[in-house]
């Protein structure tokens, strides 16, 4: 097979991941990292969707939010907001918390 | 001997050795990585990794090569790492220095918004033996999480330029598995695809990460055993990366 075949093929997967219509309007939400704590506490969001999660980190030291339940590992630089998509969930509780300081939980709820 | 003389001598009897061996290849330290297309704005990163193979073959035992690094993200989709340095081990000749790399990560898409986060990898080499060509790299990153396990995927161009460059683009691929088990420990397995070289490698691989005080300082660690499955390749190589992240 010509090694240059491959190239095309490839970006053309790629492109058709990207305008994919079905993830091009999700519901949004946001968390807030200040003062130790993740706001809101529990996080409502839709089942059967992908939810755009603006995660917001006030603090002036990084954050790694990660919950295993979500599939999320996600490191917030200081000062910084970074967004990221979760689900489609099925209804239920998703636990999360902050890597560098575990006392640091959250909830998100789907229903 | 004058030193032109040497260096002359030097570079024939590199050449004789890559010649000469079963599988005249040069073994390059990026075969042996698989990068994610994720980034984190901000973060710095200081990097060490080699590899070392063990064959039969006289012309493939004691292949190896080392290099340092250090990387920083400046934007939300953007990461530069320069390869300050990079030695290789080829049998007979010892370890040389290989020369220097720049490379760009670029995140194209935000992370978990389609079923596969895409990247893609930008790379050009210098190598600063006369005569050996210097090289570029392109080729998307793949990657995904399903559930505890996560599965990247990198296909890679890479195109000779300069003096003695070989025609063509030599495609590459390379992936990961990993099951996220724990933080400091998560078991998977590798493997590498060089067609161009006929060399095929896959084996068991671990990972781990650790924090480092406070502020988003960690240390990661992930170690690798490689099998050759054909010809072209040794008939093991292990590899070993070490990385201190940091804001």
């Amino acid at each position: 097979m010509n090694p240059f075949s491959r190239i095309p093929l490839l970006t053309a997967l790629a492109l058709s991941c990207l305008s994919s219509p079905n993830f091009a309007v999700e519901p949004d939400a946001a968390l807030i990292h200040q003062n130790g704590q993740f706001t809101p506490p529990l996080l409502i969001v839709p089942s059967g969707k992908k939810v755009r999660l603006r995660i917001e980190n006030l603090e002036t030291e990084s954050m790694e939010l990660e919950s295993e339940t979500l599939a999320v590992e996600i490191v917030i630089p200081p000062q910084h907001t970074t967004i990221i998509h979760i689900g489609p969930l099925a209804p239920g509780r998703y636990d999360y918390f902050n890597d560098d300081n575990p006392q640091e939980k959250g909830v998100i709820v789907a229903q | 001997m004058s030193p032109l003389l040497s260096k002359k001598v030097g570079i024939t009897l590199y050449w004789s050795a890559i010649l000469l061996a079963e599988s005249p290849t040069l073994w390059a330290d990026d075969d042996f990585i698989v990068y994610s297309p994720q980034v984190t704005y901000g973060q710095s990163e200081a990097e060490l990794r080699g590899f070392h193979s063990q064959d039969a073959r006289p012309g493939l035992n004691g292949l190896g090569a080392f290099e340092s690094s250090i990387a920083h993200t400046f934007t939300d989709w953007w990461k530069v790492e320069f390869y300050t340095s990079t030695y290789e081990q080829t049998p007979g000749l010892g370890t040389q220095y290989s020369g220097q790399e720049l490379e760009n990560t670029f995140q194209l898409t935000e992370t978990g918004q389609y079923p596969v986060d895409v990247g893609l990898l930008a790379s050009y080499a210098q190598v600063p033996i006369p005569g050996l060509p210097n090289s570029l790299e392109i080729g998307p990153l793949l990657q995904t999480r399903l559930g505890y396990t996560e599965h990247i995927l990198n296909i890679i161009c890479q195109k000779d330029v300069g003096a003695g460059a070989l025609p063509g683009c030599h495609m590459r691929e390379a992936y990961s598995f990993r099951y996220r088990l724990t933080t400091p420990f998560s078991p998977g397995f590798e493997a590498y695809n060089r067609p161009f070289d006929r060399a095929r490698q896959l084996g068991p691989a671990f990972y781990g990460e650790f924090k480092v005080g406070h502020g988003g300082k960690e240390l990661e660690y992930s170690a690798a055993l490689l099998y050759g499955t054909n010809y072209g390749a040794p008939d093991r190589t292990m590899v070993l990366r070490l990385e201190y992240e940091f804001f």
